[in-house]
């Protein structure tokens, strides 16, 4: 779209020219509602493979703890849109990781500035300073230039090497321009984080505030969750006289795809179902069966609901599917 | 979701391959009580291994579970020894916690926690405490997930055969 271009265009002038006015300033960040999400869904901090990364592997919702604005970003930056050069060296400029300095504590910085952004959106906008702009800006850069690089700590320490060896971080307006409440807040910020994390994570606990209550949430669902561990494995022991289970590859894959925490409760059609990573074979011998299987599996005591017939002789349709669909 | 899927994944194929570890090396038969230990064991072991030692949680799993076997041995040696390799010291701040209060509570509630997590003990930093632990839980779930699905494809197939 042309007028996406030329927001775009602006957004570049805006980071690589540090003489606009703040009228100018204004406008700009005003013309990023309209730019696509800043930071990219397929980042992660430290590489992304599932042996490696703290969080980050765990997949599910972290990237969002640490690299993007929630849901409904109110700036955001195309990354696609600001590549030339000079915007390059503007970011590695300010790059600035100090050698103590943690990539978490870096973008837990960003973080707070990108959220009194969207705060400061909400108020007049002639309360945004130069100030605050600039160090905003210079906060987006510096996590651009992480999600680019794809940053690791061998990665992290050669650019130590070349750059200021510390953060710029500017107060808003009204705000004390102290260290140690900067600090205190981006430590506020990390809670808030952490929290908001803990409410996608565990069920029911939107109303909690302050970190004793948090913690206290954290606390009984690891209790609960190491109790259920012990719980199933005396259940299995029960069932086997042996240490081996009826499971072998098919069922292995089975297990694997049935999403028992949050369970569809009608049937996937097999697009969605090749989706959620069942077996392609499977999805095409039309099996589709299998769900109501599983929604019948988590109910409060699994055994009692495979007591009636009808379960068992709709497991063994099922099963003669599978076997039949794999060539077995 | 995908993500979850494939921990679960990892997760099955590593208890699946402990479980006949251990039961090859032990005596048979086994009690209730012994095999639901070995049962738990090697689950711990595995959801450990998946997470392959970047996390102090999985190394203090490991670690733990050592005394318990010998057969696992090699196996814990080798995830200890790449988690070495892998990872920096990363929890070396330590708190400077006012014990006043609220923050008398929230003390409390950190005591506990850490007693509950594996390794947590040994973690000064309470912000890394949390993120720990929120990393745990992830697994956590992950392994309660696959081990009550286990255990009805289990009894299902039973009844059939």
């Amino acid at each position: 779209m042309m007028m996406m271009n030329g927001e775009a265009t602006e957004a570049e002038l805006f980071l690589n020219c540090a003489d606009m006015s703040v009228l100018e300033r204004q406008r700009a960040q005003l013309n990023y509602h309209h730019l696509p999400g800043f930071f990219s869904n397929s980042s992660t901090i430290n590489g992304g493979e599932i042996d490696d990364g703290f969080l980050a592997s765990a997949g599910l919702d972290l990237p969002e703890i640490y690299g993007e604005v929630h849901g409904d970003a109110r700036i955001s930056v195309s990354p696609g849109n600001i590549t030339n050069e000079s915007g390059n060296s503007k970011k590695r400029k300010f790059g600035c990781v100090d050698t103590e300095t943690k990539v978490f504590n870096e973008k837990k910085k960003m973080m707070m500035m990108d959220r009194e952004v969207e705060v400061e959106e909400e108020e007049e906008k002639s309360k945004i300073t130069e100030q605050s702009t600039k160090s905003i800006m210079k906060m987006k850069n510096k996590a651009k230039k992480e999600q680019n690089s794809c940053s690791n700590d061998s990665s992290k320490v050669t650019k130590d090497s070349q750059r200021t060896d510390y953060i710029h971080v500017r107060a808003r307006r009204g705000q004390a321009t102290d260290s140690h409440s900067i600090a205190e807040r981006a430590r506020r910020e990390k809670i808030s984080e952490r929290m908001k994390f803990l409410q996608d994570l565990v069920p029911g606990c939107e109303k909690i505030t302050g970190k004793a209550g948090m913690l206290d949430e954290i606390i009984n669902y690891v209790q609960s969750l190491q109790r259920q561990v012990e719980f199933l494995s005396m259940k299995l022991a029960t069932v086997s006289p042996r240490l081996d289970f009826n499971i072998d590859d098919i069922f292995a894959k089975e297990v694997v795809s049935a999403p028992m925490m949050n369970l569809p409760n009608t049937v996937m059609p097999p697009h969605m179902m090749v989706n959620s990573g069942y077996p392609h074979d499977m999805v095409n011998s039309g099996y589709v069966h299998f769900n109501p299987m599983q929604q019948v599996v988590t109910s409060s005591d699994p055994l009692a609901c495979f007591n009636n017939g009808q379960s068992a002789t709709m497991w063994d349709s099922d099963v003669q599917n599978l076997y039949s669909s794999l060539g077995v | 979701m995908n993500t979850y899927n494939m921990v679960k994944q990892e997760f099955i194929k590593k208890w699946i391959t402990t479980l006949h570890m251990l039961d090859s090396s032990v005596e048979h038969p086994l009690n209730v009580t012994e095999r639901k230990n070995a049962i738990r064991l090697s689950s711990d072991i595995a959801m450990a291994a998946t997470r392959s030692g970047a996390t102090i949680w999985s190394r203090a799993l490991i670690s733990r579970t050592r005394k318990y076997t010998t057969t696992c041995k090699p196996v814990a040696h080798r995830i200890l020894k790449k988690a070495r390799n892998r990872m920096k010291n990363r929890c070396t701040t330590i708190t400077r916690n006012g014990i006043f209060g609220a923050k008398m509570r929230v003390r409390k509630r950190t005591e506990l926690l850490k007693s509950l997590v594996p390794g947590g003990e040994l973690i000064y930093d309470k912000d890394y405490l949390i993120r720990e632990t929120l990393d745990y839980i992830v697994y956590l779930q992950a392994q309660v997930d696959v081990m009550r699905t286990v255990a009805a494809i289990d009894s299902v197939t039973r009844d059939l055969s």
